[in-house]
């Protein structure tokens, strides 16, 4: 059965729209990520001052993406993104080794909101084209992945600026999102 | 639109299919795991004078972190810039692909061309900038924002190696995340701040073959008033150069022309306007609108007294005698100006956002 058998399956229940949302530190590249994802230039962008949002529709079939701004101000906004989540892209700028702990902070306490339960996670470990860029597995050690038990999740390392790495975390979201609809 | 889409609507890989090894990414190659590292990291130091000339950064990455009383000068083009804990220092980078993010620093002075400038936890900053977007500051103080005015060999293939435009730069529209009531965390430097009032002139032999200076005449980003004329009364005029070879040419020559009449040059931008904007900015004018699909526009907003007349008299100059069949477009009247000055950076603005 292909995925889009499924999809087709997934359109005729109530719910009728895939909702991503794209979370990080600032700097992290979620808004570059966003336009990559929607094929769309990426040599102009600013800083996200509240938030960006890109919607796909095929067939009655709807897909939106939210980037929300990053900076540590406006953090506390982000619990009024949270409903009907479903699938979290956490980005992280891995080559910015001083804000670490700090990445992990934040993720850990996404990971506790009730809102959020059982959202599965990609992590982006984005930047790997830079010198300074941490491998994505050793970021999966810092960030403690391994001991997430209450959701999938997925690390990729990617280059939003290259591309690289974009399209296989997409395919991991797609086999998510599939099974998430088979077991219902 | 295709991309995001793709990956939710074609059939998926079955599990009984070998995949295929995956791609080598280019940062797992060994021309890339060759790089030392350590080359492009400055860190903890101290009363020092760092130069890195033409081709030494070559686009990659560079840190400065934990450093005191040190000038660091990058001539050349970069991928992302940190710069980490640090106190009375004096740093110029060049063209920066991406962002400059500067934190936790104090008493610094930083010159720099880059795509987007972003600071958290900083106080008493200069700034120099030529930013291609809003440069944006994080809980702040006392950063004083100038329009960096600089030229030296190299600099101009420099921009075009980091993606940036000497004809977009917003230095002076600056977003604050944590704005205070009353009282503003920066403050904006008039145009007889330049940079090396505040950062040391290069004097190292190895860098003199650049001729490196920073009066406004010859620098490769044309000098603009930006936010420190935004809400003045005078009259404005907008010039519109279309693409061709002959455009920057001509409009830096406009520039000095309307200079020895004060004319100022407020701002400038470039943009590739498409056909619907078009018809609502030339008003219909269908000799422009065809112009627009050339490619991306030169728009110049003047101001000073008289400055519509001025400015039609300078161009007309300068065309008939030096530029010939240059297209361009320039306002007619004041009101026409105004209105159209709007709608020029409103559609920039709806195009960027889209």
């Amino acid at each position: 059965m292909g995925l889009l058998d499924i999809l087709r399956k997934f359109r005729s229940t109530p719910q009728e729209e895939l909702r991503i949302l794209l979370l990080g530190l600032d700097n992290a590249g979620k808004t570059t990520l966003l336009k990559v994802l929607a094929s769309e230039d990426i040599s102009h962008i600013t800083p996200t001052q509240g938030f960006n949002i890109k919607s796909v529709q095929s067939s009655g079939f709807k897909l939106n993406v939210w980037d929300i701004g990053g900076q540590r101000k406006i953090r506390p906004y982000w619990r009024h993104y949270f409903d009907n989540t479903d699938v979290l892209i956490y980005v992280i700028d891995s080559s910015d080794r001083k804000r670490f702990d700090e990445t992990n902070q934040e993720l850990a306490e996404l990971l506790e909101e009730e809102k959020l339960n059982n959202v599965p996670l990609l992590v982006f470990a984005n930047k790997q084209d830079l010198l300074n860029a941490a491998k994505a597995s050793d970021i999966t050690d810092g960030l403690s992945l391994h001991s997430i038990r209450d959701r999938a999740w997925q690390i990729q390392g990617c280059s939003a600026y290259t591309k690289e790495g974009v399209k296989e975390g997409l395919e991991w979201i797609s086999k998510v999102v599939a099974n998430k609809k088979n077991k219902k | 639109m295709g991309c995001l889409f793709s990956y939710f609507f074609r059939p998926s890989a079955n599990a009984d299919i070998v995949e295929t090894p995956r791609q080598v990414f280019s940062w797992e190659r060994e021309d890339r795991q060759a790089i030392r590292k350590e080359d492009f990291i400055l860190d903890k130091l101290k009363d020092q004078t760092i130069y890195r000339l033409p081709g030494s950064i070559n686009g990659q990455q560079f840190i400065v972190q934990n450093c005191d009383n040190c000038i660091v000068y990058v001539f050349d083009h970069t991928g992302q810039i940190q710069i980490d804990d640090c106190t009375n220092c004096r740093i110029f980078i060049g063209p920066v692909r991406g962002s400059i993010f500067i934190r936790d620093s104090t008493n610094c002075v930083l010159a720099t061309i880059c795509q987007q400038f972003r600071t958290r936890d900083c106080r008493d900053l200069h700034v120099y900038l030529t930013c291609a977007s809003q440069p944006i500051i994080e809980s702040s103080h006392n950063i004083k924002f100038g329009c960096l005015t600089l030229n030296y060999q190299h600099l101009s293939e420099q921009y075009t190696a980091a993606g940036i435009s000497p004809w977009n730069n917003t230095w002076g529209n600056i977003h604050d995340f944590t704005s205070i009531p009353d009282s503003k965390n920066y403050t904006l430097l008039d145009q007889n701040e330049n940079v090396f009032k505040h950062l040391p002139i290069p004097t190292d032999p190895s860098c003199s073959h650049l001729n490196i200076n920073d009066s406004i005449e010859t620098s490769f980003t044309p000098f603009t008033y930006g936010e420190l004329y935004r809400h003045r009364a005078e009259e404005r005029c907008l010039v519109i150069l279309f693409q061709d070879s002959n455009a920057e040419p001509c409009a830096r020559e406009l520039i000095a022309l309307n200079k020895q009449a004060d004319i100022v040059l407020v701002q400038t931008k470039s943009y590739a306007i498409n056909e619907m904007s078009a018809e609502r900015l030339f008003s219909g004018n269908k000799t422009y609108t065809t112009l627009v699909n050339k490619g991306p526009v030169l728009g110049l907003e003047f101001a000073g007294v008289n400055c519509i007349q001025t400015c039609q008299q300078a161009l007309k100059t300068l065309i008939s005698t030096k530029f010939m069949n240059l297209p361009h477009f320039i306002s007619q009247s004041s009101s026409d100006a105004h209105d159209q000055l709007d709608k020029f950076y409103n559609f920039a603005s709806m195009q960027m956002f889209a």
